[in-house]
């Protein structure tokens, strides 16, 4: 199996941001690979490039945004090379996607039975009539009185509510891949946790994959098998979450992950801030988008560092990443602490 | 010796308008005080009423019942003529510094605005100098009194409606959900910035935001609030080590924790907390920890 092609196979993909005359990448080359069945986080902050990655995927990006280069490789074949027609009929039947704020996605003047019904007609019927299906899939992402809801209308529920329908509407069609852009990051923190328990639960009945997009590293660590972490519009280090987390190997996201703070770990008297801002758009230095940041920072990094392996199937885009991969073991090492005595 | 606080906030209520005529308890019987110079840190989902009270305590917005005092006089009972000297010792840091800075102002003018009103600084140049000087405790260069807020990033926006807060050397700043907009790696440093700030300036803080590790790690003592009522308040060390309430256990048992070896053999039953009103009584179950009862009210 493991030498088995990816369901979806990410090569070389940029998509740029029209400005007057002038286009902007805002993905310089992402290569990702979705295996069958997994959950692969891709992480980063406001403009890095992953909801653009996601986007770019599903086909549905917005005015002055387009795909300049790359395939996107579903079955072997590059879908972005489709007609819109056909792309249509294979979104929500292969690839579903949640966005962060349901109300985007939802006919605000639809019924919710419509609307699910029109998914559920996406995949020739596995028996049963469309409202009986209907209810059950309502029923399957947690809400109560599953069959009055569905005469209703989106602004009628609540905004975990939605996003529950908003899921149940992405798996109706049964589809192999999910792409859920941030879609518990407008949410309470304890309905983040029932909403996404349960997306798993479901794309793991289906043996969907998932690409969840977030900027929670506590998210990434409870859901994900393997992480890509995006940085001003690349990959920067790509690992399986164990690996990630037990040793950073590229400066950002070491930094990111001192930067937070943590519920198990001793309170920290300072936190170790990533100095500077992520450059802009317009202006990304030469060589290593982070450099201006970094504290390894050398002249070599003037050069663009490729992917360099520091594990199994664990890289990062930094020349100096076995000096930062060997850093960690000794300030990582995990202490009892107060959130797991909470058990 | 008890140090006198700086806010005492006394069975506050603020109720608005609801279709259903009785009106909707935003905020609902909450006893609260700070101490000087002390960090008390303010949880609860949206919509627990966390902000309302925020508002509530500097007379942004007028309780609807109780009483707070700043520094033991008794503001609610002032006239907005009578409170407005009093203002400069409480001051507010708002979520979206966007909306919060008026675009057609330059910086320097917005950091300038408090000091003018209070009549606090006399003279242009010595205007110009504070204004630097503040400039300077935020990181920021002096050459940003010249520009506008749009020409900012997310982070620095943030540092300037900082300096307005703290240009007259408040007593007391709401910092309400100030960093939970920000990336967390500029968030780090607004939030290394508020706890320099305030080791200098000595100012005490309510810091409001719905961000647990957050909250640890700058609050000193922490009240958790849920509909619209606070259901625990402890020391930070207490409420992470023994939390009481069943809302506060499921507060902690939903935040993710960065490691995934914990998070892949973690239990937690984060669905099983039934969503009540809970007794606004308090009872302290050690020294300076208070729960609220589990049990519904009698009357519900």
């Amino acid at each position: 199996m493991a030498t088995d092609a990816p369901l979806l196979r990410v090569e070389g993909l940029r998509t740029a941001l029209r400005v007057d005359d002038a286009e902007y990448d805002i993905v310089t080359g992402v290569d990702l690979d979705l295996d069958e069945g997994e959950t692969l986080a891709l992480v980063g902050e406001s403009g890095s490039g992953k909801s653009v990655t996601a986007l770019s995927i599903a086909r549905l990006l917005g005015r002055n945004i387009r795909t300049t280069g790359g395939r996107v490789l579903l079955d072997g074949q590059n879908i972005l090379a489709l007609s819109e027609r056909q792309m249509r009929a294979l979104r929500g039947r292969d690839i579903a996607v949640v966005f962060q704020e349901p109300m985007t996605s939802l006919n605000p003047v639809l019924r919710i039975g419509t609307q699910l019904a029109e998914s559920i007609r996406r995949r020739p019927s596995t028996g049963g009539d469309i409202r009986t299906r209907a209810t059950a899939l309502l029923e399957s992402v947690g809400i109560s009185q599953p069959d009055q809801r569905l005469d209703m209308y989106p602004h009628q529920l609540s905004g975990g509510m939605r996003q529950r329908v908003m899921i149940a509407i992405a798996l109706a069609a049964r589809p192999r891949i999910l792409i859920a852009d941030e879609p518990t990051t407008a949410l309470d923190v304890t309905t983040q946790a029932q909403i996404l328990d349960l997306m798993k639960a479901r794309t793991d009945e289906l043996g969907a994959s998932t690409l969840l997009i977030t900027h929670d590293m506590g998210v990434v660590a409870r859901y994900a098998q393997r992480v890509n972490v995006m940085y001003s519009g690349g990959i920067v280090e790509r690992a399986d979450v164990r690996s990630l987390f037990a040793r950073p190997s590229h400066p950002y996201t070491r930094g990111l992950l001192q930067s937070m703070p943590r519920l198990d770990r001793p309170r920290a008297e300072r936190l170790p801030a990533i100095e500077g801002l992520p450059p802009q758009l317009t202006a990304r230095p030469e060589g290593c988008p982070f450099r201006t940041r970094c504290a390894f920072q050398v002249e070599k990094c003037r050069e663009r560092p490729p992917m360099l392996q520091i594990g199994p199937g664990h890289e990062a885009a930094c020349w100096r990443t076995r000096e930062v991969a060997a850093l960690s073991g000794s300030d990582t090492a995990p202490v009892p602490v107060a959130a797991r005595a909470v058990q | 010796m008890t140090v006198q606080p700086v806010l005492v906030a006394e069975n506050i209520c603020k109720m608005f308008p609801s279709s259903g005529g009785r009106g909707i308890h935003a905020v609902d019987q909450v006893n609260l005080h700070i101490n000087p110079g002390e960090t008390l840190g303010l949880v609860g989902e949206s919509g627990s009423g966390k902000s309302t009270l925020g508002r509530a305590l500097l007379q942004l917005d007028r309780p609807t019942s109780g009483r707070v005092l700043l520094n033991g006089t008794d503001i609610t009972a002032m006239s907005d003529r009578a409170l407005r000297p009093l203002r400069r010792h409480m001051q507010m840091v708002f979520q979206d510094p966007q909306s919060s800075l008026d675009p057609r102002m330059t910086v320097a003018s917005i950091i300038a605005e408090p000091l003018v009103i209070a009549g606090a600084v006399k003279g242009r140049a010595a205007l110009r100098r504070r204004v630097e000087e503040l400039l300077d405790l935020v990181r920021l260069p002096t050459s940003a009194a010249k520009r506008y807020p749009q020409e900012f990033s997310g982070g620095q926006k943030q540092r300037i409606g900082i300096a307005r807060a703290i240009a007259l050397n408040p007593q007391l700043i709401v910092a309400d959900e100030a960093v939970s907009s920000l990336d967390v790696s500029v968030q780090a440093q607004i939030i290394n910035l508020l706890t320099d700030l305030q080791a200098e300036l000595g100012f005490a803080c309510l810091f409001i935001a719905h961000d647990l590790a957050v909250v640890r790690h700058v609050a000193d003592r922490i009240a958790v609030m849920f509909l619209g009522r606070i259901v625990e308040l402890a020391s930070s060390e207490a409420l992470f080590a023994e939390p009481s309430h069943p809302y506060t256990r499921t507060l902690l048992d939903a935040a993710p924790i960065p490691d995934p070896e914990f998070e892949a053999t973690r239990q937690r039953n984060v669905g099983a907390f039934v969503r009540r009103r809970y007794p606004a009584e308090l009872t302290e179950i050690a020294p300076g920890h208070f729960v609220a009862s589990d049990v519904p009210e009698p009357s519900e």
